[in-house]
């Protein structure tokens, strides 16, 4: 969106750019970052001024294991939505617009239904005598059933779920901006669809890889009911600890937990940086 | 496609925004406007709970005074914790349980209670306090699906039947808490019921990793305890006493119940400290300890209140559901409220590292 503005324009006009993003800047810094300085605070304050709550957290094993845990929930997550996503974000993009718009329509319909419906349908669905089970039991494939519930598979399945959407979103997004002469001239030129795909389409394509990976996994630390809902204990994330701490009015060391959690995230997005670099989540892909 | 960004365009969008703002400025300073006198928000356990007392205890409260009782759900001490030190509580009346009501109170985030205005006769004296009077002691019981386990055949009698692999193997289901399994891990060990407090965690969990394995689910809400069993996700496992009750009684589950070794202790109904409709919120804990609806209740829920005259009001087919039937409470701990108090939240953090260890 470029707003021209031209010599002659007041001084008005300079400033309406800040005057149009005031009240949304205000509202930011009002509602997400006072109380996000308040939490910072409390970690510091509660019960005494001091870093006790920190030194606490920090020589808990029980929480290290836990971001672990995490950690590898939201890049098993990653990874199964990059897989699943892929392929319908590519079909998505190669389609004429109105079967793609109806296409689209059911990709999105999940974000239509409560996501807690959903979880309580995944244990309908994956229960020792779910739907799966029963169905496996009765073709005679299996004479027992098999532990599909409670356990990493199915907090994978129900995170993975939610966040396809975004995924395929994001690699929709990009996908759409590739150049379709670049892949025919490929192929002109006598490349095999392996061989494009590998080192035209690809390439091409990594921006939204990288967007939507970042977006999904940092969507995945967050998550707290599904893995609480549908996972054994040994899938304990870190929102469900720190829900422990506040529920026990042990909000000292909650919320240092939350900030360790906020500077593990921000550590990872330095390294993504620095491996990756922010500007290409924002570059231009082919002109169309 | 750049349009011109005429001063009249921008004027436009600018005077729309501040129309905007204005009119939610103003809607949100009519609001405390429109709050009335007669009306009182109670803070509960919600779902099911809720629905019994709207019929037995809210509703009539409201055709009898004419104030309006306002439910809200879930039982959060923090939100409470939050509410009172930011002034600005929402609640009038809330549940809460045990430890979390001792702790509330001392942290000062309670209202004292006028007891001139409540029926203490009606009540035993451990029942009322200062800060809150008895929602209703309730017990945890062993609860078996009747599919697996007939109750014409060998079917568990106590809680300690959760280490019977042999009599009764398949998955157990068990709170995911440190409060009840450190009791029960301490009782399976040998430690009689008088000599439970303090608690030997030491020794719990030494008796708790012999389970560990067998557990299939460690359940976070109440539905979910039974609603495990009824799938057959386990076989038995522990239960809030009033939720197999309530599928038992509507004939809806097969389902059977075990009282030996339960372990019992209260929730309480307590004031928040600022509430706006205090005189409100007496007269609805007033109401409900009447002991005819205290009787309904118990016969809905499983669940009966402090009232004396309760379980002479009460079915004997009922009265055995009841955590404080005199058969049950022979062979009951009552969990010490002080302890769980001092020691709750280590003894939790200790419990959440037991339970995600491999």
């Amino acid at each position: 969106m470029g707003m021209v503005m031209r010599p002659g324009d007041g001084r008005w006009m300079r400033l309406l750019p800040f005057i149009l993003v005031g009240p949304s800047l205000a509202l930011i810094l009002l509602l997400f970052l006072y109380p996000l300085l308040r939490l910072v605070a409390e970690s510091f304050l509660d019960p005494t001024p001091g870093i006790e709550n920190y030194v606490a957290v920090v020589t808990d094993p029980t929480l290290w294991q836990i971001i672990e845990t995490t950690l590898a929930i939201g890049t098993e997550c990653t990874v199964v939505t990059l897989v699943l996503a892929y392929p319908v974000s590519y079909l998505l993009s190669r389609l004429p617009r109105s079967r793609a718009n109806l296409l689209m329509m059911f990709v999105l319909l999940p974000f239509w239904t409560s996501l807690l419906v959903r979880m309580y349908a995944w244990m309908v669905l994956l229960g020792r005598h779910g739907i799966i089970n029963e169905a496996i039991i009765g073709l005679g494939l299996s004479d027992k059933p098999f532990p599909l519930l409670y356990n990493r598979f199915a907090v994978v399945v129900g995170m993975s779920h939610f966040l396809l959407p975004f995924m395929v979103l994001s690699l929709y997004s990009t996908m759409i901006g590739i150049d379709r002469s670049l892949i025919e001239a490929a192929s002109c030129m006598g490349s095999t669809f392996r061989q494009t795909f590998r080192r035209i389409y690809l390439p091409l394509s990594l921006p939204g890889v990288y967007a939507g990976c970042l977006l999904v996994f940092i969507l995945a630390m967050g998550f707290y009911i599904t893995p609480a809902l549908l996972g054994s204990p040994q899938e304990t994330t870190i929102s469900v600890y720190i829900q422990q701490q506040i529920q026990q009015l042990n909000w000292g060391e909650g919320t240092a937990m939350a900030v360790v959690l906020v500077a593990i995230v921000i550590g990872l997005f330095a390294i993504y940086d620095r491996l990756l670099g922010f500007d290409r989540l924002f570059r231009d892909v082919g002109a169309r | 496609m750049v349009r011109r960004i005429t001063r009249e365009r921008i004027s436009t969008v600018i005077a729309a925004a501040v129309i905007v703002a204005g009119g939610m400025a103003a809607l949100v300073a009519a609001t405390p406007a429109m709050a009335q006198d007669q009306v009182v928000y109670v803070n509960s356990s919600g779902g099911v709970l809720d629905d019994i007392n709207r019929s037995v205890n809210w509703d009539p409260f409201t055709q009898a005074t004419g104030i309006k009782v306002v439910a809200s759900a879930p039982v959060d001490s923090a939100k409470l914790k939050a509410m009172v030190t930011s002034g600005n509580v929402e609640w009038d009346l809330t549940e809460i349980d045990d430890g979390d009501f001792l702790r509330a109170a001392k942290e000062g985030l309670l209202a004292k209670l006028d007891l001139s205005k409540l029926p203490t006769g009606d009540l035993p004296k451990d029942a009322v306090t200062d800060y809150g009077v008895w929602d209703g002691p309730y017990s945890t019981i062993l609860t078996w699906n009747t599919d697996v386990f007939p109750l014409s055949g060998k079917h568990p009698t106590t809680l300690l039947d959760l280490w019977n692999q042999k009599d009764f193997p398949g998955p157990r289901c068990l709170w995911k808490d440190a409060l009840d399994n450190l009791e029960l891990g301490a009782l399976h060990g040998g430690v009689a019921r008088g000599n439970m407090y303090p608690i030997d965690q030491d020794l719990a969990y030494k008796e708790l990793d012999k389970l560990k394995k067998d557990v299939g689910v460690w359940w976070t809400t109440g539905a979910q305890s039974v609603q495990a069993i009824v799938n057959k996700d386990c076989v038995m496992g522990t239960a809030w006493n009033g939720r197999p009750y309530q599928l038992i009684v509507k004939g809806e589950a097969p389902l059977g119940v075990a009282w030996e070794n339960a372990i019992l202790r209260t929730s309480w109904w307590a004031i928040p400290k600022g509430a706006k409709h205090y005189d409100n919120a007496i007269k609805l804990i007033a109401w409900m300890q009447d002991a005819g609806r205290q009787a309904e209740m118990a016969k809905a829920s499983g669940y009966a209140g402090g009232n004396r005259g309760v379980a002479a009001l009460l079915p004997e087919d009922v009265r055995q559901f009841i955590a404080t039937s005199p058969a049950h409470l022979e062979t009951t701990l009552v969990v010490d409220e002080s302890w769980w108090e001092a020691n709750g939240p280590a003894a939790e953090k200790r419990f959440t590292g037991w339970v995600i260890a491999k």
